[in-house]
């Protein structure tokens, strides 16, 4: 008797009973859109991990609320995952997809699954709810975004779909101490979501329908050699390309489509990260410091800070004339057309946001705001729970900021 | 019980009923199944055209944009597995998730149901036409419609118990082992129920009568579900044609042992 074999027991393949009595007994929540909504870690798929249609505290902040119960993987090898938000609801994915009301914090449902990236918000026109996706250990999950069916308080039939048929088992993501993966953070883009996934030493680009999880296309860009899979490593997007660096600094620029490759750079760098798709190029931290790569190909800037006793580095987040960037424990901001460096800031972390003119940024036990122009320190709060760790990157917008800690989700608002 | 039934069982050796008996063990139970084939190849054919219908609805499920998982095991695994269901059916290659129709846009959704729908009819046509056959039974729409009940209700009634098991590891065998003992005592003293449907007995009734029938003879019932769900299980693994192979084979050969374990423990009782 096998567990795979014994999900066809059901004869037709479905409960019909329980179907006809979920479609009638659905309470049609569904988390809607906001003009603050934060769809994917990054805020969008360039990365940019900035907004100006939203705006976080300005000062210093007070708790709103916090919410026990979810618990991280700690996958990313830095603490925990970043939430999203969709509409007015909160997803945070780590041992559990959870909806949280982002007014109260109160869980609006959960999913239970061991989920080693970020969720991200994918549009699904054949449903009337988006669809929720994230990386687990068997390939990437889809979730219903409204929750699937509740009965008795207890949400049944929140998943969509598992997308693996790309999956290899011997080619697995894996970090230091974390759990394996088959894909890298997916992306979604004009109604497709992408992914990387290790393949015979390389990458393979997985395009993904994000309404049933089938695999619309898959392409092994030419490159000579990929290097191992950063845990962070992710595709980025700007005008219907997709670009994605090895940590060995190979950039491949690829159409959208899966048509053509357009081109490919090698670069002499080291411990490359994600991408941000800038206004003038891509920015490429690395282990000596950040690179801009003017979107033909070419080297615009290259900065080298002072070395630092961790020569690890986020991935940027970038306006239209600043990037910012942690390396070690230092936040950097750099002149986006001249790679001047502006300000720096210390005790940070972790990826940084940018909203409204601040940027947030986390480290262990510790939130820090500041003033995008001219590095001023606008606040700094401190938290701790039981668990002492670095906060995850925070969503911001409707004047408030929520983020993750390794057991807590809060919600911060200014006075 | 039946004409046909009786002319088998005078042909055969004299027996008593019991476990012992040459004719009431797993064996005897399979030959005469086999010989019922034997005399009537017509037996296969409900289920090899629904057998092609399935085939039919694993390809839409394939193609449309409504999300379908395979039911064939991650690649590269190979695991032994006793497939049966209760009623009789065969394997397909895709199946549906309830989670993949919900909230679909209403036009999908009338689709998708109806696609699941068509699959839960034919099976439950095939199934009734085949027993019927081997009963010798007169046909009613009252029956055919209490046999669909019980596939819908039954259908419901698998799907929530089967999810609890698809992530069964480790830790997780403690707790499967004993559900594994209830599948197997559940599916076994209900075996014949659908023969009964047939019968003209209702739901309710029929579910009592099964478990009477196949009182004293649980073991050699275990036997042949064994045997059954294996041949169901292999019968599927074909890569070309598995579905129409599944239904027409394995989807046959348990109509027609669930008729003729009825006949004969509801005549020699």
């Amino acid at each position: 008797m096998s567990p795979s074999r014994r999900t066809v027991l059901a004869g037709s393949g479905l409960g019909l009973t329980g179907l006809l009595g979920g479609v009638f007994a659905r309470d049609g929540w569904s988390p809607g859109s906001s003009p603050y909504d934060w769809p994917m870690s990054r805020y969008d798929a360039a990365g940019t991990a900035h907004t100006t249609e939203a705006s976080g505290p300005k000062a210093e902040p007070t708790i709103r609320w916090e919410t026990r119960g979810q618990t991280f993987l700690g996958v990313e090898g830095e603490g925990p995952l970043a939430p999203i938000r969709v509409g007015s609801a909160l997803y945070t994915a780590g041992r559990r997809l959870r909806a949280l009301a982002v007014d109260d914090g109160t869980v609006r449902f959960e999913s239970d699954a061991e989920y080693t990236t970020p969720p991200v918000r994918a549009r699904a026109e054949h449903y009337e709810t988006g669809t929720i996706a994230a990386v687990t250990q068997r390939g990437i999950v889809g979730e219903n975004a409204g929750g699937g069916v509740e009965l008795f308080g207890t949400n049944y039939a929140t998943r969509r779909w598992l997308s693996n048929e790309f999956v290899h088992r011997e080619e697995q993501i894996t970090g230091f101490g974390n759990p394996r993966r088959p894909a890298s953070r997916p992306v979604p883009w004009d109604g497709t979501l992408y992914t990387l996934v290790p393949r015979g030493g390389r990458v393979a680009v997985v395009a993904i329908d994000p309404n049933d999880g089938s695999v619309q296309w898959q392409r092994r860009p030419e490159v000579p050699e990929w290097g191992f899979f950063a845990p962070l490593s992710r595709p980025v997007f700007r005008n219907d390309t997709l670009y994605a660096a090895s940590t060995n600094g190979t950039v491949i620029a690829v159409a959208a489509d899966g048509s053509t490759q357009r081109w490919r750079e090698s670069l002499d760098l080291q411990n490359t990260t994600a991408l941000t798709a800038s206004a003038t190029g891509l920015l490429v931290p690395h282990e000596s410091g950040v690179t801009l790569l003017g979107y033909d190909g070419t080297v615009r800037w290259n900065r080298t800070p002072e070395r630092s006793e961790t020569p690890e580095i986020s991935t940027a987040a970038v306006t239209d004339e600043i990037s910012a960037v942690v390396r070690g424990q230092t936040l950097y901001a750099f002149d986006l057309e001249t790679g001047e460096t502006l300000w720096t800031a210390g005790d940070c972390g972790r990826a940084p946001v940018i909203a409204d003119g601040v940027v947030y940024a986390t480290g262990t036990d510790r939130l820090a705001a500041f003033d995008v122009g001219n590095g001023d320190l606008l606040f700094e709060f401190e938290y701790s729970d039981q668990l002492r760790g670095p906060l995850s990157p925070p969503v911001v917008g409707d004047g408030r900021l929520y983020c993750n800690s390794y057991n807590q989700t809060l919600a911060l608002e200014g006075p | 019980m039946t004409d046909q039934a009786v002319e088998t069982e005078t042909e055969a050796p004299p027996e008593t009923p019991g476990e012992g008996s040459s004719s009431e063990n797993t064996l005897g139970v399979l030959s005469r199944v086999f010989g019922r084939f034997a005399a009537d190849p017509t037996l296969l054919a409900p289920f090899v055209v629904v057998g092609f219908v399935i085939a039919l609805i694993d390809e839409l499920r394939r193609r449309d944009p409504l999300p379908a998982r395979s039911t064939a095991g991650p690649p590269g695994e190979f695991e032994i597995s006793v497939d049966l269901f209760p009623v009789p059916s065969g394997i397909q290659q895709t199946s549906r998730t309830l989670g993949g129709l919900i909230d679909l846009q209403p036009r999908l959704l009338v689709y998708g149901i109806g696609l699941e729908l068509l699959g839960i009819v034919a099976v439950s046509l095939a199934g009734y036409l085949t027993i019927a056959r081997v009963l010798d039974a007169d046909l009613s729409a009252t029956g055919a419609g209490t046999y669909l009940l019980y596939a819908f209700l039954t259908v419901g009634w698998t799907w929530p118990f089967v999810s609890l098991q698809v992530d069964f590891t480790g830790g997780a065998l403690l707790l499967g082992i004993p559900l594994l003992v209830l599948w197997f005592y559940v599916t076994v003293r209900l075996f014949v129920v659908p023969a009964a449907l047939v019968d003209g007995d209702g739901v309710l009734a029929a579910v009592r009568r099964s478990n009477r029938a196949i009182r004293g003879f649980g073991w050699t019932t275990v036997g042949v579900v064994v045997v059954l769900g294996l041949a169901v299980w292999a019968s599927g693994l074909l890569p070309v044609g598995g579905t129409v192979v599944s239904f027409g084979v394995g989807a046959s050969l348990h109509a027609v042992t669930v008729g003729v374990v009825y006949d004969l423990r509801t005549t020699s009782a």
